[in-house]
């Protein structure tokens, strides 16, 4: 989960992504100045634009370019997602290309020149297709749901000692219990879990997983065997809350996507479940069965239907 | 066991159903004897409050006898006459340990039902939906208590059953109300509505030291009994041209220093208001007929509380200007019953609160139905039907 704002230290916490302090931010703001520099030279000089190509027609058309290029660079400057903006310059920096070509004719005088803006556009280009892969890289990998639905974090706050928790984590029982409305978990060999959730079309779908990072006191996780089809794993790390109000319990939840396969499709191949879900209800089961020892429930309840819950 | 049930909008059944158990170590099994209608209970037989699934044994009010208990219960015992407040709390959370009783964070067993509309879930109900918890309710032979310990109230000797009923929720939320007004001596305090809880929240007024308690209502026979039962003065809205006006010759110029909201989101009034609210509601462009809550603003003394008891969804025109204008003070919660049942038990012993006159008809079980509409219509005078199962 990179691209993430320390609201304090050791304290990561939901945000919205600010451009200034993303990694791409600088490339990106460049690129729209540079839209807007070059816009405004088509706009207020196109005879200079057309000759420095050798050629001295379609001032008009320079003119309307340099219109495009103000409103990407104003688009990529302003927009909280500058993604978009900066695809559309992509597809201006092809236009361009193209306008050139078609234009260049055959007189060899203009050749050098042709080539000259040739290049220079294919370098602009290239630029732009970067900066816009990386912002689609930084926006999967910032944490939040909206952007990857297979990597998650959330917190409650659990009227507990970090130690408690942790212990209580730990037992055999407790993982079955908190994760019960995702998937059934048993013991299996070698203090290894086995767990089954429904798959698509109603197949069931089975891994084991082993526990990792177990620090006393601090947090423990689960990780998938390698056999897994979904790869997964699940961290949670405890931290004193403010105000003597007891500890911050912090469940990242995590699914590999096989293959190259975006977010979506492995929570489809986990029968629907979603990361955000399982982590929400699985901190919740917990802090309830730490702070009472039971969870609620309303299994086993009269009503006047099949199913009474 | 035999159950009413919601089966539909204004389709309550009365069938068998399996009898409840304990699930939970801290649970218990109350075998019920008394429970009572709760004008909130309307809202979702009317259809106004979603999330009820055909079949839901409904009643969050009433009282009974410990039949079972499970392995961890361990201050009450099988054959404990006890009360029990309407929202289920586990007495271990922040909320409980700071007294919010009905913001316990351990109850709900569905909060991805509640979250989206509150941002964060309260304590589950029983019988009351299943935004609220989805518990299965309490006009039954038997209902399941979880966290016995924290949730059901001994009822002392010298308390009637009835008495012991109304503790349940009508008098606790009566009482949080005016403990919201903040009385002191010599203070006025204006009460919306003359059904169980605003006749409470009228008494406890004047436990809490108010010297004049006004009722508005519409009802001859409930403002008889805010007079009678309660010694509160009282306006037929009906009566009178304009509610705050009357309060405030009442009040010599003044305005009441508390108004009580005991009405909630389908309000009756009169005039072109209500007409309004009336179609917007049918129309389903508002859940809510806020007509009460307007009045009560619009009524109360500048710098004076308004205590909100009465039940809301989404309501338009809510007076925020008024409001913030005069500085009014607005409090409001579901019940923390567990937070004055001590209290309540206390003047029910001593006779300082007596709320058994609420209970004008009582029926059997298998008449449940038909107690409802009574209640509903307020035919006959029903303020309160009692249910023998």
């Amino acid at each position: 989960m990179a691209g993430g704002i320390m609201t304090a230290p050791g304290n990561r916490s939901w945000r919205h992504k600010s451009l200034s302090t993303a990694p791409t931010g600088d490339l990106t703001r460049g690129l729209g100045w540079f839209s807007i520099g070059l816009g405004m030279a088509e706009l207020l000089t196109p005879g200079l634009v057309t000759r420095s190509l050798g050629t001295g027609k379609g001032r008009e058309l320079a003119r309307l370019y340099g219109v495009r290029e103000i409103a990407t660079g104003v688009g990529i400057l302003t927009s909280r997602n500058p993604a978009p903006w900066v695809w559309a310059r992509v597809g201006g920096d092809l236009l361009d290309i193209g306008t050139v070509v078609a234009g260049s004719g055959d007189r060899p005088s203009r050749k050098g020149r042709v080539v000259l803006a040739l290049v220079s556009l294919a370098g602009i280009t290239a630029l732009d297709i970067v900066c816009g892969q990386k912002l689609g890289r930084e926006s999967l990998n910032s944490g939040g749901m909206r952007s990857d639905p297979a990597d998650v974090e959330r917190s409650i706050t659990i009227g507990r000692t970090a130690n408690e928790l942790h212990a209580l984590w730990r037992k055999p029982e407790t993982l079955p219990r908190v994760m019960a409305h995702a998937a059934t978990i048993r013991a299996a060999k070698d203090g290894r879990l086995h767990w089954r959730v429904k798959g698509p079309f109603g197949h069931g779908l089975d891994w084991e997983s082993e526990t990792v990072d177990d620090r006393a006191g601090e947090g423990l996780g689960w990780r998938s065997l390698p056999s897994a089809r979904v790869p997964n794993e699940g961290l949670i790390r405890f931290r004193p809350a403010t105000g003597g109000r007891g500890t911050v319990a912090t469940l990242r939840v995590r699914f590999e996507p096989p293959g190259g396969v975006v977010g979506e499709t492995a929570v489809h191949l986990m029968g629907g479940l979603v990361p955000a879900v399982i982590a929400d209800t699985a901190l919740r089961r917990f802090k309830s069965l730490a702070e009472t020892g039971e969870i609620p429930t309303t299994e086993r309840q009269p009503a006047a239907r099949a199913d009474t819950r | 066991m035999r159950a009413l049930y919601w089966n539909g909008v204004n389709d309550l059944r009365v069938g068998t159903v399996k009898d409840p158990e304990i699930v939970n170590p801290h649970d218990a099994i109350l075998r019920v004897t008394l429970s009572t209608t709760c004008g909130s209970d309307l809202h979702f037989i009317d259809g106004y409050i979603p999330t009820m699934k055909a079949g839901d044994v409904i009643g969050h009010e009433f009282m009974g006898v410990i039949e079972d208990v499970g392995p961890e219960v361990k201050k009450v015992k099988k054959g404990d006459r006890v009360v029990v407040p309407s929202f289920i709390v586990c007495g271990q959370c922040w909320y409980c340990q700071h007294d919010l009783y009905s913001l316990c964070d351990n109850t709900h067993p569905k909060p991805e039902l509640q979250e989206p509309l509150l941002g964060y879930p309260t304590a589950g109900i029983y019988g009351y939906t299943h935004a609220f918890g989805g518990y299965a309710g309490a006009h039954a032979q038997f209902v399941r208590v979880p966290f016995a310990d924290n949730d059901c109230f001994t009822v002392p000797d010298g308390v009637s059953d009835e008495q012991a009923l109304f503790l349940s929720d009508a008098a606790p939320t009566g009482y949080m109300g005016a403990d919201f007004c903040n009385i002191r001596p010599g203070d006025t305090v204006a009460v919306w509505g003359c059904g169980g809880v605003g006749l409470m929240a009228q008494q406890s007024a004047r436990l809490f030291g108010a010297e004049r308690v006004i009722a508005i209502d519409r009802f001859p026979e409930r403002l008889a009994m805010a007079r009678e039962h309660v010694g509160s003065e009282t306006i037929d809205y009906t009566q009178v041209d304009n509610v705050p006006d009357a309060l405030k010759e009442m009040t010599r110029g003044r305005g009441p220093d508390a108004c009580i909201d005991a009405v909630g989101m389908e309000a009756h009034g009169t005039g072109l208001q209500y007409a309004y609210d009336r179609l917007k509601q049918t129309l389903r462009l508002q859940t809510d007929r806020g007509q009460a809550l307007r009045e009560a603003s619009l009524a109360c003394r500048k710098g004076g509380v308004l205590s909100v008891l009465g039940v809301y969804g989404v309501i338009d025109k809510f007076p925020m200007g008024l409001i913030m204008n005069k500085g009014l003070t607005v409090r409001t919660a579901q019940q923390h019953g567990q937070a004055y049942m001590k209290r309540l038990l206390g003047h029910a012993q001593k006779g300082e609160l007596n709320p058994s006159f609420l209970a004008t008809h009582r029926f059997s079980l298998e008449d449940a139905p038909r107690g409802y509409d009574m209640f509903k219509h307020k035919k006959d005078g029903c303020v309160r039907a009692v249910f023998v199962p």
